[in-house]
């Protein structure tokens, strides 16, 4: 077992799920990372492109075509039942059974799980005067997610796993359920690995975020570190005889969307650093230079909202073609 | 367990407001009797009937409903991840979800029942008291099925996929399966071991049917695509694995060989090596098997499964012909089949002859078959099937049919018209002797003999020219079969019991026995006494054929009942002297003249003795030595002790 192994909490490596006819329609192709202990992970992704997927197949819910998912070093379809009592889950729609209250999904956990702080879960009820008495399916979608909330940290779990915990809550529940989300991580330390579209809502909690865009991970760094490389940068530009189209000014970067302006060229790049920033300044046909520091939104539409800029070579001959 | 025990007692709370439901219901039946003035019917019963009606439909509604919600609605729907993020195995999560859903199912009519059945207890107790029992595990079990047959059925109606259509394709060819399985018991009447069967099929489809959701949630959970593969996989394998296990053993229950059957009967050729034996094959129930089997090489044919049809040999032991029912009715037409004894292969051949009859009797070369049936006496050449001729038979002659073939192109019938529909009941009847010409299509009235007094059974000698009647009374008149004259009267009541048989040189001996003594009285062709040989001490006595020309098979008992065994002995007719040959042995032959004519000397029939264990053995003239043919050579220690 490697150092990193031992220190991760959850792990999937080279997951590839299909689905449809013989499998022709992958949803995850070959995805790899690791959740280190005590770290809150932020699985980002626009709608289909694998987050349920790979959730569905780390929580031992879904086997997937190839590749493996694995929760405290163990793999999570053989041993879902024994992992589930140290994982705590919330999952996007509330799946509670309809006909249950939240007392009895209460008692029901209760059975099932030898640490279940039946004392804190209730203060946790109480303080958002969730009704415990009526049955689940008559909740609202806040008090569901209180209910789910409250039944996956009730066993005191080492890892919190929630997908789009948040979806569908309006912003005075969102606030409420991360304040309670933090406060909790703030006691007991907890791992957490969430996917979710709520960017303004976690960027303060993750310590790892990970893109999904169309079934591959396209980034998976620590948050620091993508907020330190993900760089705006506008320049005036003259080399291009075109002033809509762009050359190779930008190959020293890797530049995750360049947009050519009427004034110039916007490129996000993902490998920012001032050095290679103060070259680049230097170039030849190269003006007014900035960069601007970007937001996890920001960098996640930059990421996952379009499709890549062309290679070099492409570029080179748009610029031909535009010559010529 | 905790997990199981957690999700059965989640399942119960769940659906707590059935009880409540039940409770209200359980009303009903206390005040039916006040709603309408019953006219033939007790209060108390009215009480009990509504209760019983009620509690059935509350408990087929459950299964109905619980089925298809809490096993197919909470583990294909959102709630099963809901379970999936518990530390409960998959299994677990199915079976404590069925286990809680039943529990509901057998509760609720119990409520329904209870204050009807506190009510009326004495009632109660008079109707159902002692099957309680068997009533309470048929409910118990038919619960069961269904509530497992509606989970899977929603489960795979839920899933909208297109397994559906292979799961209507494959139930189509699994129901043809057991079908054509289950024919050859349901065609050979054998109503135990088809319920038995069904009883196993059963419980296969509700293991498989649990299987198959156990598979669904704990192996394909939440992907529907794997799970309705898997659904389909295990519910269709475990169900044609049963189908595949009750085909064997049914096949296995048909194929009994000769050491399997007990208390075999056996008919046997007037010459040659092949008997018929028939009997109870061994751990199937009492299943009744015909089987031709050749006592020199142990080769045999399989005939008839079940009471209905017949099997015989020919005279000439060179074929065998028996009949196989060619639907499930009861009374329905049987197809005839036959065998070649004489050729290297035995091979068995389904001839085109099917016809409704209750016996078959085959010429003495083997060439023809009569089949005697309610509507019609048909006469079919064995080999092409082809009918050379029948006569219609009227509604009364149905009682008692008797055929020989005396001679080429001719059918002697021996039958008992009557006009009454329940002839048995009258205490007179005659037996109309006829001719029939299959080749000529004409029917010769020979001789009608009567009054004879019900009950009656003949016996005719190798020819079919003499019979002998007994009637009620132990009386015994010799008949010229061809005439229908009265030749002589051998003997008035007064006999405890009467055997008779028809000696190889025409004489005719009557065993008898009176006072706790054994006679065989001796009579002349023309049935004129001629000597009485005492034969010892017995209450009954039975008279064999002939070993060797002169010397007569008996076999003597204390008393006369269903559990009596016999001693063997051979009594010489010159002499009168007795040599003992075994206990608890019984000539063959003894047993076989209600339906054939007397075997002759020293044929085959007359050297065989069947054991009271079921075991057949034979006797070696020249050596006077018995060996066993068929059965167990350890027999003779399970042999009752007959003082």
């Amino acid at each position: 077992m490697s150092g990193v192994e031992h220190l991760s909490v959850a792990s999937v490596e080279r997951l590839t799920v299909r689905y449809g006819r013989y499998g022709r329609n992958p949803a995850l192709s070959g995805v790899t990372f690791t959740v280190p202990r005590g770290s809150v992970y932020a699985l980002l992704g626009r709608n289909g492109a694998g987050k349920s997927s790979l959730m569905r197949c780390l929580l031992g819910q879904q086997k997937p075509a190839s590749g493996s998912a694995r929760l405290f070093n163990e793999d999570s379809w053989k041993n879902r039942a024994r992992l589930m009592a140290r994982i705590g889950i919330v999952p996007e729609e509330p799946d509670a059974p309809p006909e249950m209250t939240a007392r009895e999904v209460f008692g029901f956990c209760r059975k099932l799980y030898a640490s279940w702080d039946g004392k804190g879960v209730e203060d946790r009820l109480s303080r958002f005067a969730v009704p415990t008495g009526v049955a689940f399916g008559r909740l609202s979608k806040g008090q569901k997610a209180q209910v789910m909330l409250s039944a996956a940290l009730g066993h005191r779990p080492e890892l919190l796993v929630l997908d789009d915990p948040t979806l569908g809550l309006d912003p005075v529940a969102r606030k409420a359920f991360f304040e309670e989300l933090i406060g909790d991580l703030a006691d007991r330390g907890t791992t957490v690995f969430l996917a979710t579209h709520d960017l303004g809502g976690i960027e303060g909690i993750a310590t790892r975020v990970g893109i999904l865009k169309a079934g591959k991970l396209v980034l998976d760094d620590e948050m620091e570190n993508v907020k330190a490389r993900f760089r705006r940068i506008h320049y005036g530009n003259d080399i291009s005889v075109e002033r809509e189209a762009w050359g190779t000014e930008l190959d020293d970067f890797d530049a995750a969307r360049v947009r050519a302006r009427g004034w110039g060229v916007e490129a996000v790049v993902s490998n920012f650093d001032e050095v290679t920033f103060e070259r680049f300044r230097q170039k030849a046909g190269v003006t007014d230079a900035e960069a601007s520091a970007m937001s996890l939104e920001e960098i996640f539409l930059a990421v996952a909202g379009e499709a890549p800029p062309p290679d070099a070579a492409g570029r080179r001959a748009a610029v031909k073609g535009a010559t010529s | 367990m905790k997990g199981f025990f957690a999700v059965a007692s989640q399942e119960i709370i769940a659906q707590r407001r059935v009880f409540l439901a039940a409770a209200v219901a359980a009303a009903g039946p206390l005040i039916a009797p006040l709603l309408k003035e019953p006219r033939s019917n007790s209060p108390a019963e009215v009480r009990l009937m509504a209760a019983a009606f009620l509690a059935f439909a509350f408990a087929a509604a459950l299964s109905f409903i619980l089925g298809g919600t809490a096993l197919g609605r909470d583990v294909s729907g959102g709630p099963l991840g809901f379970y999936l993020s518990r530390p409960v195995r998959g299994s677990a999560i199915y079976a404590g979800k069925l286990a809680g859903a039943w529990a509901v199912i057998l509760l609720a009519p119990a409520i329904v029942l209870l204050p009807a059945v506190l009510f009326d207890l004495s009632l109660w107790r008079s109707w159902f008291g002692s099957e309680v029992g068997s009533i309470a595990a048929a409910f118990v079990g038919a619960t069961f099925v269904l509530l497992a047959m509606g989970s899977v059925a929603n489960l795979a109606i839920r899933s909208r996929s297109a397994w559906v259509g292979a799961d209507l394709v494959a139930l189509v060819l699994w129901i043809a399966a057991m079908v054509s399985i289950a024919l050859p018991l349901a065609a050979a009447q054998a109503t135990g071991l088809l319920q038995g069967l069904g009883l196993a099929v059963a419980a296969g489809c509700a293991a498989a049917l649990l299987a198959a959701g156990g598979a669904q949630v704990s192996i394909g959970r939440l992907d529907a695509a794997r799970g309705n593969r898997v659904r389909f996989a295990v519910l269709w394998g475990a169900l044609f694995v049963v189908a595949a296990l009750s085909f064997g053993y049914v096949r296995w229950l048909l194929s009994p060989s000769p050491r399997d059957l007990v208390r075999a009967a056996v008919g046997s050729a007037g010459s040659g090596p092949w008997i018929e034996v028939e009997g109870a094959a061994r751990r199937r129930s009492g299943l009744t098997t015909s089987i031709f089997f050749d006592i020199e090489t142990g080769r045999y044919v399989r005939a008839r499964t079940g009471r209905q049809g017949a099997a015989v040999i020919s005279r000439d032991g060179s074929t065998a012909a028996w009949t196989e029912p060619s639907s499930i009715w009861p009374d329905g037409p049987q197809d005839v089949w036959m065998c070649r004894l004489s050729g290297a292969k035995l091979e068995r051949v389904h001839t085109p002859i099917s016809t409704r009859l209750w016996n078959l009797e085959i010429s003495p070369d083997g060439s023809i078959v009569a089949a005697v049936g309610p509507d019609s006496i048909g006469v079919y050449s064995l080999a092409t099937g082809r009918l050379l001729g029948a006569i219609p038979q009227a509604s009364g002659d149905r009682f008692f049919n008797r055929v020989t073939f005396p001679g080429p192109g001719r059918l002697r019938l021996f039958r008992v018209p009557s006009a009454g529909s329940a002839p048995w009941l009258e205490p007179f009847a005659s037996v109309e002797v006829a001719d029939f010409d299959f080749t000529a299509k004409r029917l010769i009235t020979r001789a009608t003999i009567a009054p004879i007094r019900r009950p009656f059974s003949l016996s005719f000698d190798e020819a079919g020219e003499r019979l002998i009647a007994w009637e009620r009374g132990s009386s015994l008149s010799l008949f010229d079969a061809a005439t229908g004259r009265l030749v002589s009267v051998l003997a008035n009541a007064g006999w405890d019991s009467a055997s008779r048989a028809f000696l190889s040189d025409g004489r005719i001996a009557i065993g008898e026995t009176s006072g706790g003594a054994g006679r065989v009285h001796l009579y002349s062709c023309d049935g004129e006494p001629e000597t009485v040989l005492e034969t010892g001490s017995a209450g009954i006595l039975r008279l064999g054929g002939e070993p060797v020309p002169g010397t007569l098979a008996i076999a003597a008992a204390s008393e006369s009942s269903p559990m009596t065994t016999f001693d063997a002995s051979l009594l010489d007719l010159q002499t009168g002297q007795i040599q003992p040959l075994g206990r608890h042995l019984e000539p063959v032959a003894a047993r076989l003249r209600w339906r054939l004519p007397n075997p002759a000397a020293g044929s085959l029939a007359t050297l065989l003795f069947s054991r009271s264990d079921g075991a057949l053995l034979r006797l070696d003239p020249a050596t006077m030595k018995l060996t066993l043919v068929l059965g167990n050579s350890e027999g003779k220690a399970n042999v009752p002790h007959v003082p």
